[in-house]
């Protein structure tokens, strides 16, 4: 017979054991990082911190405000006014779409971009020697927009400009990869004529939104994609997340410059019903959330996460600075043209389909 | 005594022929991309008998036929469905006018006998089954039911069509949907369940006041206008389905539809429209009328142009411009022209193939 020795217990040494902890904790970090970056992602989420990181060190961004009493008057001066004041582009032997918010024509409603806006919009780039300026749309509630121009009065305008105007629903189209994939959308069909542009001026109304909170600068952008692809009116991008689309379509797009019409404005139950408000002013500027947050301001409405959550969701990826001590405001003081807006309804996410 | 408009189609099929992209499609400008919509209206305009349908076709318009279904059997999708061009592999709406053009082709037999290959009937199964199964929009979670109703004023037991699987119904896809399905057999399809279904959705979504717009008669409570587009698509929809169970609400909403149509036809702009407009009126409309409206579509505006006011000037512009008697297009574009040559022509094949 013989005896077996009784197998011993291997003990782990205290260099083993503290190994075996750091290991845990770092690999407890990573899936706890990972847990609560989501949807974003780890990795997405430290792209997202060092681009935050950089925006802390870059100066303050402008955004002018400037009077403009009516659209009858000369709007070509202020809008030069607050181009000289801001870090304005080169349009030099560039093609710029200029991408007006047109969307329907209802009687005596502050619902389409002013044709005298971007009008003097037009003058300005060419002044600047922009190679060709294009007004391009892509209206989100009927396919034929030809009637919705001259109602609007934008097709005389052009007329008399001899400026071209692009249908972007019906537009060719390219498959542009989705930047940030907020939407878990891959790619986004774009209009050619957007793809191909040389810089993209988003020329929205001043508007509270009843979904959005508020419709300006960034939510014009939603015009841009097909509604070849995404349909009329383009809603099932507010199914995938109205915020979420937004802010990717900005960054995918990129726009470089923003003038907003808000001469008169829209409060309430905007885009389409709300009341008429006269703020007699252009805001310009390059920073489109910077632009948005100050548009908001100049409504009385506080961008946040409960209130226009698409800007401080913008803000947060680093896209742009939300923040009022981050933005400098030139031309006309804020607080002489703020006014308080009746904010729109609050309605369910459920029936963001409709 | 009608008008004779032999010519008119003649020319019009010729530039059909014409303007057909190298790779068999058409787009919705000459030289555009090839999409599937006016790839399938282009040859649902050539199928008439006059144009590459009946003996004696000139062959350019024979070839370009061939060449066009080609390209489209080449596009279907594994699931049955099509995409909206070559490069989308995704689902989308431009199935339904795809599987209506198979139903007319495989129902006229010299359609089927001078284009059909022996795999259209299986095709066309499996585009029908896609619209079945894949294209209604996904029923509403009940929680939600009565919230729609307070907000929309509509029925969401009803589900129409989407632009795209899983989206929300709406009225063009939904009608393009309803001809697809019905044209297999018109005499019995307008019984079954699903068409049934459809009608009341359509009845449910009309304006108020008349017409139909995307699908949302009314938005948070206010009443949003008709527009031409989904009124004559909707009106295309209710010929094909009208029956005698239909007198009362549905017979009501398409007078309605009709009569909003017939005042919106006069004044437009726009040539597409007016074909649109022209096409679903005279579905309905008495010899008179329908040679009435058939004059306007050819011949656009009459007058020197309209006189339209901007900033104190006055710009004359020819709005709408007709058909061109050289070229036999209207505004150069394959898709627009091929809406224009069915609302020429008398012969109902597209609605009722035998």
């Amino acid at each position: 017979m013989t005896l077996r020795a009784k197998p011993r217990k291997k003990k782990l040494t205290r260099r083993q054991f503290t190994r075996l902890m750091l290991t845990g904790a770092i690999g407890g970090s990573i899936v706890l990082a990972e847990f609560a970056s989501r949807p974003l992602g780890l990795i997405k989420w430290m792209g997202v911190t060092f681009r935050r990181m950089g925006k802390g060190f870059a100066s303050q961004t402008r955004v002018a405000i400037v009077n403009a009493p009516s659209y009858d008057v000369d709007l070509l001066t202020p809008l030069r006014t607050a181009w000289d004041l801001i870090d304005a582009p080169s349009v030099v032997d560039k093609k710029v779409v200029l991408k007006p918010n047109v969307i329907y024509n209802l009687p005596d409603k502050a619902i389409n971009t002013n044709p005298a806006v971007i009008e003097a919009a037009i003058q300005l780039l060419q002044e600047k020697g922009a190679k060709e300026v294009i007004v391009a749309e892509g209206t989100a509630y009927q396919r034929d927009l030809t009637d919705l121009l001259y109602s609007s009065g934008i097709a005389p305008m052009l007329e008399l400009r001899g400026v071209r105007f692009v249908d972007l629903n019906h537009d060719d189209v390219v498959k542009v990869p989705s930047k940030g994939g907020y939407t878990g959308r891959e790619f986004t069909w774009m209009p050619k004529t957007i793809a191909e542009a040389d810089l993209i001026v988003s020329m929205p109304k001043l508007k509270t939104h009843h979904w959005a909170g508020a419709t300006l600068s960034m939510k014009n952008m939603y015009g841009i994609v097909p509604g070849l692809k995404y349909g009329w009116p383009k809603n099932n991008l507010h199914v995938t997340g109205i915020e979420a689309n937004i802010v990717e379509l900005y960054e995918t797009l990129a726009p470089q410059l923003a003038i907003v019409d808000g001469i008169t404005g829209m409060e309430e139950d905007g885009p389409l019903f709300g009341k008429n408000r006269n703020s007699q002013v252009l805001i310009v500027g390059t920073d489109l959330v910077a632009v948005d947050a100050v548009c908001c301001r100049l409504m009385g409405i506080e961008p946040d996460k409960d209130t226009v959550k698409h800007i401080w969701y913008a803000d947060w990826l680093g896209l742009g600075v939300m923040n009022a001590d981050r933005i400098k405001v030139v031309g006309v003081p804020i607080n002489t043209v703020r006014q308080s807006y009746i904010l729109p309804p609050t309605l369910d996410k459920d029936l963001k389909r409709y | 005594m009608a008008t004779d408009f032999s010519d008119n189609l003649q020319i019009g099929y010729d530039y059909l022929a014409n303007s057909q992209n190298n790779d068999g499609g058409w787009g919705y400008r000459r030289g555009g991309m090839s999409y599937v919509e006016p790839t399938a209206f282009a040859l649902l305009a050539l199928f008439n008998q006059a144009g590459a349908g009946g003996r004696d076709v000139p062959d350019k318009r024979y070839q370009a036929v061939q060449k066009a279904l080609t390209w489209l059997r080449a596009q279907q999708h594994s699931d049955g469905s099509w995409g909206i061009m070559r490069e989308d592999t995704g689902a989308s709406w431009m199935t339904y006018p795809v599987v209506w053009i198979l139903n007319v082709m495989l129902k006229v037999a010299e359609l089927a006998n001078y284009y059909g290959k022996p795999e259209d009937k299986d095709m066309l199964d499996r585009g029908r089954h896609w619209i079945l199964a894949s294209g209604r929009e996904p029923a509403v979670d009940e929680t939600v039911d009565a919230e729609v109703q307070k907000l929309f004023q509509i029925d969401s037991t009803y589900l129409g069509w989407s632009w795209g699987p899983g989206e929300a119904g709406w009225v063009i896809p939904t009608s393009l949907a309803i001809v697809s399905l019905v044209v297999e057999d018109p005499a019995t399809m307008p019984e079954t369940k699903e068409i049934i279904n459809a009608k009341n959705y359509l009845r449910d979504r009309a304006c108020p006041d008349g017409g139909w717009n995307v699908g949302n008669p009314y938005m948070l409570g206010k009443r949003l206008p008709a527009t031409p587009d989904a009124t004559s698509f909707a009106l295309v929809a209710w010929r094909i389905t009208l029956t005698a169970s239909d007198f009362g609400p549905n017979i009501a909403v398409v007078d309605k539809g009709l009569a909003y149509l017939s005042t919106y036809v006069v004044d437009s702009n726009s040539d597409h429209t007016v074909a649109l407009c022209t096409w679903a009126l005279n579905l309905f409309k008495e010899a008179a009328e329908v040679d009435k409206n058939r004059l306007r579509l050819v011949r656009g505006l009459t007058t020197e142009g309209k006189v339209f006011q901007y900033k104190g000037q006055q710009i004359i512009k020819r709005t709408t411009t007709g058909q061109n008697k050289t070229t036999g297009d209207w505004v150069d574009s394959p898709y627009t022209t091929a809406i224009a040559l069915l609302a020429l022509s008398d012969d109902r094949y597209y609605l009722d193939p035998k």
